[in-house]
């Protein structure tokens, strides 16, 4: 499992507040150390902006986070995209331009941003000089150009070593670029009117440029050579990510027809065989003896947290739980209560004649752990069981339904599937290559003290084989989805019901078979990635993602934190917050 | 308030004088116009004008539609947008007198509609039917403004919902009495919601609206928070503090905080917002305390949560340039 704390989780909650608060714009958030707008990722930001800076320490986080929401506020990115130029160091320019106009009409009023942005656009241009900025024309023309538009449409002065280094070719370009920057700035206010300068300066570097590279052929691997440490603009050209579905439309915007549209693309993955797949619950196939002593090392572990179980239960049961009417109770007001009539006349004090609606809280979700039992998780099975136990102790004492399921194969390399294949004369694209196997360690119906050892059956090492990951979360979401409340037990209806995946897992879908036999080697990455967005636009269910690796991370709406080091009571806790926080 | 003589001859009292909508209100900018009943005495249920108000242009002339053509208003907008002052004001341009009635939770139908009440007379103790507000307004050219309309008990609403018909008439069963409206009785109301109650958790004792109570509404028109221009004249206009030369800025920065607080709220970061009365109210502390980040503390920042106030300490920063200091000796 892939560390990322909860301080880590509640910085990066800040930080999309802050950029939807400049920008006015709901839907940004932050995930994974890059912004999103609603599931789409905001991409092609000017350099400075790039979210890698986060990690730096020159870098004014203020100051980037401030410039997006400006960014986002003032400048109309479809009319920005459709006037791009087609050549890399043409839009880079164009791009920066974008960025220096709307971080230079930032109001008055807001001084601190001003400065905070300013402050970063200067780190960054120092940045740029110290590692190697000032080696290199093409270099030099860049800095000459983005720190002389920065300083005309800001109204403010460089640094002097600055002023110093873009002296010369300052005033070299200073005849074709000086009226350029003139218009630059008296159209700083309308996007569609600086659009035209801000081409013709792209257009004016991109000429340039080309005529260095022509005049010395080698530049580009000189450069490479010279220095490893020399400061390289990181610049992506497409902010189109690789998107599974082509035929994903702008305008089916309603749920319904996004569901429709995912199903369709889900409809299309293909299982070469189904006839291994297993469904397996751990007490019919393990040995009890074997149970048994798993179990015991699992409490052994659970007794050293020394967990505070009543603070817990009554945390995650108002999590949970929503206020149902519950019939009426006796009170100073409210409706006339005939019953109570003759208690005026033998009590001429009594007051509580009346009666009105109470609510009590009642469960009204249901949470599913979703446990990848890839070969890689293996290591962690015993603080992982015990984890999963102590929470489906605390859910299962706040009475909200939980299920603990786990998947993995049941075989590696492919098993009996890929003979299968083999003996059909390899057929081109067979799809998923692999006996699946899908583990039920806790079902809803029953309670935790029944399946103690059936949780236990986690620790057995030889059950993590590969993964399926895509299908996993789609078999726990029918599981969940399908999940009917015991009469009696609540008042709710089925829809009214919340579910809940918490997806547990390290990595991507790891499958060596169908990888290899497929033409498409993200095949399984890709059925995730749908499948996730299929669960995402259910209404009624959310999928939690914790501890999941680099990969992926970013494509989880919602996240929760997972620290080895951390104390699993501070786990439980920020857990609850992680969870109360987005679950609106 | 009966007993006033003045009060008790509004009965026979009506708009006299008629006019145009454009030059009585010519900072609106409206695009039609016609002409608005008025009144050219006023008496002591006529509010009196505040001349810093400023007026939302399309609430405005809905407003004067109410008046001119007994059209039912309801003002819908969030709190601290000045619903209920904005149709003070509107009245108060008119002379029209107006009655404000906060529909609580636990108004009841008896003190809206009357009452028997024991009183001595002549040394007797004798019941006397005590008439509500509702049907001694609507015997006058009076405007009411019914109040937190959405927080009203459903049983309540219904006592009004026969008023809200243009010449409905009121019944009152304890009387065997029928009341004929006044022609120029007028009602307002103020709601922060559009009925559908307490959506996203801000609104805590407002109801579900019953849709054929809504549907009697003429005009439903939505007040939000002005642009930070005018915004910043009234803040000006209410606290004389600002207008200091070396305040210049300072109204604009607080505003700039305020419209900050406001996109953080509309995204669900926070659970409160900056009102023009929270800036306004900021900015008489200042002028109290001396101190802008003390005054802000108690005007609005100790009513956030300890997380919010993270980021309400980043807005501070964005718009001051100072970082604002969280930890209090008390909370040290």
């Amino acid at each position: 499992m892939q560390s990322f704390s909860s301080e880590d989780m509640s910085i990066q909650e800040r930080y999309g507040a802050i950029v939807r608060s400049i920008s006015g714009n709901a839907r940004i958030n932050m995930r994974d150390w890059n912004f999103f707008e609603g599931d789409e990722f905001v991409g092609q930001l000017a350099p400075h902006l790039n979210p890698i800076l986060f990690f730096e320490s020159w870098a004014d986080h203020r100051g980037m986070l401030d410039g997006l929401g400006l960014r986002l506020a003032y400048s109309d990115p479809a009319l920005h995209r459709s006037s791009q130029p087609a050549d890399l160091m043409g839009s880079l320019v164009f791009e920066v331009l974008e960025q220096i106009r709307v971080e230079s009409i930032c109001p008055d009023s807001m001084s601190g941003t001003k400065k905070n942005i300013q402050n970063h656009f200067i780190a960054w241009l120092n940045e740029f000089m110290a590692k190697g900025g000032t080696e290199g024309s093409i270099n030099l023309l860049l800095l000459a150009i983005f720190g002389g538009t920065w300083s005309r449409l800001n109204n403010a002065a460089l640094p002097q070593l600055m002023q110093d280094t873009i002296e010369i070719p300052r005033s070299e370009l200073y005849q074709s670029t000086g009226p350029l920057l003139e218009m630059l700035k008296r159209t700083r206010f309308k996007q569609e009117d600086f659009i035209k300068p801000a081409l013709e300066m792209a257009q004016f570097v991109s000429n340039l440029v080309t005529k260095e590279y022509q005049d010395v052929p080698s530049i580009r691997i000189k450069r490479r050579n010279s220095s490893k440490n020399q400061f390289q603009i990181p610049w992506e050209f497409s902010d189109k990510q690789r998107h599974p579905i082509a035929e994903n439309s702008p305008f089916a915007n309603g749920s319904a027809q996004q569901r429709a549209i995912y199903e369709q693309a889900l409809s299309r993955y293909r299982i070469f065989d189904t006839a291994f797949d297993v469904e397996i619950k751990p007490l019919e196939t393990i040995r009890m003896a074997q149970l048994m002593s798993f179990r015991e090392e699992i409490d052994e572990k659970i007794s050293s947290w020394s967990i505070p179980w009543s603070r817990f239960i009554k945390t995650y049961s108002a999590l949970f739980s929503a206020p149902v009417n519950s019939g009426l109770e006796s009170s100073e007001e409210g409706l006339l209560n005939r019953k109570l009539l003759s208690r005026v006349i033998a009590s001429k004090s009594a007051a509580a004649i009346y009666q009105k609606e109470y609510l009590l809280p009642k469960p009204d979700s249901t949470v599913t752990f979703l446990i990848d039992c890839s070969g890689s998780m293996k290591e962690n099975r015993l603080t992982m069981a015990a984890w999963i136990d102590v929470m489906v102790r605390i859910l299962d004492k706040a009475n909200i339904p939980c299920e603990v399921l786990g998947y993995t194969t049941a075989s590696w390399q492919g098993g009996r599937c890929i003979k299968g294949w083999h003996a059909a004369g390899k057929p081109k694209d067979p799809g998923r290559l692999n006996e699946r196997a899908h583990w039920i360690f806790k079902d809803f119906k029953t309670s935790w003290k029944n399946s103690r050892l059936s949780i236990a059956g986690m620790l057995k090492p030889d059950i993590y084989k590969e993964s399926l990951d895509g299908e996993a979360l789609l078999w726990a979401t029918e599981r969940s989805l399908s999940y009917q409340p015991q009469s009696g037990s609540s008042n709710l209806a089925p829809e009214e019901i919340n579910h809940n995946i918490i997806l547990l897992s390290d990595g991507c879908p790891m499958d060596r078979a169908t990888q290899q036999a497929n033409a498409d080697e993200e095949y399984l990455m890709d059925h995730l990635k749908i499948a996730l967005k299929w669960a995402e636009k259910q209404s009624q269910l959310k999928v939690w993602g914790c501890g999941i690796g680099q990969e992926m991370r970013g494509l989880f709406m919602r996240q929760l934190s997972w620290d080895e080091k951390d104390e699993p009571v501070k786990l439980i806790s920020s857990w609850a917050k992680e969870l109360q926080k987005k679950s609106h | 308030m009966q007993n006033s003589l003045e009060l008790a001859n509004l009965i026979d009292t009506k708009p006299d004088l008629l006019i145009s909508a454009k030059s009585a209100f010519p900072e609106c900018n409206f695009k039609c116009d016609f002409e608005v009943p008025s009144f050219s005495k006023i008496n002591e249920l006529v509010p009196t004008i505040d001349p810093t108000y400023q007026l939302d242009s399309d609430t405005t002339i809905s407003l004067l539609a109410g008046f001119r053509f007994n059209r039912r208003v309801l003002l819908q907008g969030m709190h601290g947008t000045g619903k209920s002052t904005h149709i003070e004001q509107v009245a108060a341009r008119l002379n029209w007198p107006c009655l404000r009635i906060n529909l609580d939770g636990q108004i009841t139908r008896m003190d809206l509609l009357g009452k028997d009440v024991i009183t001595i007379r002549d040394g007797q103790q004798v019941t006397d039917f005590q008439l509500g507000l509702i049907p001694w307004a609507l015997q006058r050219p009076v405007a009411l403004v019914l109040d937190e309309y959405d927080a009203g008990k459903p049983d309540v609403m219904f006592v009004i919902q026969r008023m809200l018909e243009r010449e409905g008439r009121l019944t009152l069963l304890d009387q065997n009495r029928v009341i004929e409206p006044h022609p120029y009785f007028r009602i307002f109301a103020t709601s922060n919601t559009v009925g559908l109650g307490n959506w996203n958790n801000i609104y805590h004792g407002t109801q579900l609206l019953n849709q054929g109570q809504m549907d009697r509404w003429d005009v439903v028109a939505a007040l939000n928070y002005l642009d930070p221009q005018a915004e910043e004249r009234i803040v000006k206009a209410k606290v004389s503090h600002l207008n200091l030369p070396e305040h210049t800025l300072i109204a604009s920065q607080m505003i700039a905080l305020a419209n900050l607080t406001r996109k953080g709220f509309a995204a669900g970061d926070l659970s409160t917002l900056m009102s023009t009365r929270t800036v306004i109210t900021w900015a008489e502390n200042w002028a109290i305390f001396g101190d802008l980040e003390f005054a802000f503390r108690i005007s609005f920042l100790n009513k956030c949560e300890l997380e919010e106030k993270l980021l309400i300490a980043e807005y501070y920063q964005r718009c001051f340039d100072r970082e604002l200091i969280l930890s209090t000796p008390s909370s040290n």
